[in-house]
């Protein structure tokens, strides 16, 4: 490596000249430029870019000292910052670009440290494109994309377009439209000959088939500009919340139904969400309160275009279980910016006997209630049972405080007022003369009597 | 059986009434023992995609699902406080906390269960083998019982012992019920019955009818009772309560018979 810098060194400039080629970039090949690269037809207003290498081809480093083109219309895009060794073998990109203003033939002197090559470009007429901004007219460039803002899914937004032929001979414009929510050009036929001064208008149309930024590409013949549009969501019409039955108790089931106030002018989801607030301060919350289809207090609803109400998992209605727990719950519909609420008060009640069942052993009596105390403050219990011609058996109504196993009992649960409860009673004497039972049972809210049940053997 | 012993421990460990009793003219008398237990009602479990049984908690309107308990449970039966499960090679007694307390060697496949709705008895069909068995906490009795070649559809354990059943022979169905000792007692044909179909303790049939359910009782009259899909497995939950999994997998409802008042409620999903 030393032997072949002093090599270099001692040879001088020669050397130097010797070993920095350059090269037009065409994909993954490079061309070999000898002395001239012509750029081609280019129309006036549009822009050609040509991609170059510049490579040390010998087998020492080299210092890249210059880059520069000198002609009207050219000029060079590079990132590096200069001076730069180039190490043997290295090689560096860059491009030039031309963009002419008026029509004719072109050149330039493209300067690689010190040597030169000619770059050539002819200049045609084009067409200068202007975008309509209101009682105004601007004239676009390749660079700065146009906007098509905040249009609304379902609606069109428009921009106007005028083309125009400055030069003093004829032209023909080509334009078109690219991007899928894109349209154009309306109102012109393409292409079309412009004469010179003349002028033609258009329009492009932004028809956003779904929310969020889209891009699309006017071309005027060698020129594209860039289309830009975001589409909106249209809002949604306004959710109501259905219950059936309106108002609820402890322990029923609620069918919601999310209605739309008109159809849905779009697609989209939405959720309904339930909280629940107890009655009163020693009251924990209830789990078993929720949506029943997933045990829940979220659930997602579909909205499609078209339609006008909520869709839970295909299904028009969900489920809500009311637990057992006195309270607030409070239903709430979210959809777009709409929030709407409905609220089922669920008042304290006295216990709610599901089911009461009796049955007789050879010398007892079992008592089994289920059911549920929606305030937790079980008191009493009293059993009355009763013979075959409906008298009440001695030792006539027996009460029982069960506030303590019932306040433990609760206090171990996690859902909410629900229990089953059983009794034993031994009996003397003849256990089947004992033909039915009536229970009795007292919370904060007052006193619950079942029906009389008969006994099972 | 667990229940009895519990409240036997309960008589024994508090004072029978005073005697301030008074006989009444049947020659009865009743004490409370002054004590109450309490625990959370029950209706029946569902068996989850992963093999376990989640007991389904609570009552309508207020349901909830347990835990999970068991593993690689292919078919389950689940009384109030117990439950009755079939794994690939056992059949298992777990108590309410879904725990084993007895196992016993089973062949292979699927069973039906038929639960006895007021004592922690089960009746047990191993179609396999065609073996039918009286499982208690303790004990699993042989049955003597034989359907000679038909296919067992649901499998019920009536409050005398008799085992009532459902069968398909020659493409047709037929209600069976069986005394103890194996003797068929009753067999008639069910000529408009389609499956899934369930038969009750009682000799009530149920079975799918479209989008809906077809309640036949014991004495023959019927009712429908419409539901939002079409049923696709019916599983008796206590005395009153089926629970029924929807076709298409729209979920399972727990279906409550009341003389003029039917009850629908939604189950929550087992899900994992």
């Amino acid at each position: 490596m030393t032997g072949r810098a002093l090599a270099c060194l001692l040879a001088g400039p020669l050397c130097v000249l010797a070993q920095l080629r350059l090269y037009v970039r065409e994909g993954s090949a490079e061309r070999l430029i000898a002395g001239t690269c012509d750029l081609g037809k280019v129309e006036t207003g549009a822009r050609r870019e040509l991609g170059l290498r510049v490579r040390n081809s010998g087998l020492a480093a080299v210092r890249l000292e210059a880059l520069s083109v000198a002609g009207v219309g050219f000029a060079v895009l590079s990132n590096v910052q200069l001076p730069r060794a180039l190490e043997a073998g290295a090689a560096l990109d860059f491009a030039v670009w031309f963009q002419p203003r008026a029509p004719g033939d072109y050149s330039a002197v493209l300067s690689v440290n010190t040597q030169s090559f000619l770059l050539r470009a002819v200049a045609a007429p084009g067409p200068v494109v202007w975008l309509e901004q209101g009682d105004r007219r601007e004239a676009l460039d390749s660079e700065t994309p146009v906007g098509f803002s905040g249009v609304e899914q379902g609606t069109a937004g428009r921009r106007r377009f005028w083309i125009e032929n400055p030069h003093s001979v004829g032209l023909e414009a080509a334009v078109s439209v690219q991007g899928a929510s894109f349209r154009g050009p309306v109102g012109l036929a393409s292409p079309v000959a412009l004469g010179p001064g003349e002028s033609a208008t258009f329009e492009v149309v932004f028809e956003p088939s779904q929310a969020g930024a889209q891009t699309g590409l006017l071309e005027v013949n060698q020129r594209a500009f860039r289309l830009q549009g975001t589409g909106v969501a249209p809002p949604f019409p306004r959710p109501s919340i259905l219950l059936d039955p309106p108002e609820a108790a402890s322990g029923r089931n609620v069918r919601i139904v999310i209605r739309l106030e008109s159809t849905a002018r779009a697609g989209g989801s939405g959720e309904a969400r339930i909280s629940f607030e107890p009655a009163l301060p020693h009251l924990p919350d209830d789990p078993a309160i929720g949506f029943s289809a997933g045990a829940s207090r979220r659930a997602a609803f579909a909205v499609a275009a078209g339609q006008d109400i909520g869709l839970f998992n295909q299904l028009q209605e969900i489920g809500l279980q009311t637990g057992t727990t006195a309270g607030r719950i409070t239903i709430t519909a979210l959809l777009g910016e709409h929030r709407e609420q409905a609220i089922l008060d669920i008042r304290p009640l006295t216990v709610v006997i599901d089911s009461l069942k009796a049955t007789r052993g050879s010398f007892n009596l079992e008592v089994s209630v289920s059911g549920f105390d929606n305030t937790r403050s079980v008191g009493q219990v009293a059993f009355s049972f009763f013979d075959t011609a409906g008298q009440i058996l001695a030792p006539g109504r027996i009460a029982i405080d069960a506030a303590g196993e019932f306040r433990r009992y609760f206090e171990s649960s996690s859902l909410g007022g629900v229990f089953a409860l059983r009794a034993g009673f031994p009996v003397t004497g003849e256990v089947s003369a004992v033909a039915a039972v009536e229970v009795e049972i007292t919370n904060s809210a007052g006193v619950t009597r079942s029906e009389r049940v008969a006994l099972r053997p | 059986m667990r229940r009895c012993t519990a409240l036997a421990v309960v008589w024994a460990a508090l004072p029978l009434a005073d005697g301030a009793v008074k006989k009444s003219p049947a020659q009865a008398e009743a004490y409370a023992t002054g004590g109450v237990r309490l625990a959370t009602p029950r209706a029946g479990c569902l068996l989850d995609r992963t093999g376990r049984i989640r007991w389904v908690l609570g009552l309508p309107g207020s349901f909830l699902l347990s835990a999970p308990s068991g593993s690689g449970v292919l078919a389950a039966g689940c009384g109030e406080g117990f439950a009755v499960v079939k794994t690939a090679d056992s059949l298992e007694w777990l108590d309410a906390a879904g725990q084993p307390v007895r196992s016993w060697p089973a062949p292979p496949g699927q069973a039906l269960f038929g639960l006895a709705a007021d004592r922690a008895e089960a009746v047990v069909y191993l179609p396999e083998t065609g073996q039918w068995f009286l499982a208690t906490e303790g004990h699993l009795r042989p049955l003597p019982v034989t359907l000679g070649g038909a296919e067992a559809l649901a499998v019920a354990l009536g409050g005398d012992g008799s085992v009532a059943a459902v069968v398909r022979r020659l493409g047709r169905l037929w209600a069976v019920r069986f005394a103890p000792d194996g003797y068929i007692r009753e067999e008639r044909e069910l000529a408009e019955a389609v499956a899934p179909i369930l038969i009750r303790e009682d000799g009530a049939l149920v079975w799918g009818d479209g989008e809906g359910i077809v309640i036949e009782a014991g004495s023959g009259a019927r009712r429908r009772v419409a539901l939002p899909a079409a049923p696709a497995e019916l599983a008796a939950t206590g005395e009153r309560g089926i629970r029924v999994r929807l076709a298409t997998g729209q979920g399972q409802l727990f279906v409550r018979l009341d003389e003029g008042r039917d009850e629908i409620c939604r189950l929550p999903e087992a899900g994992q």
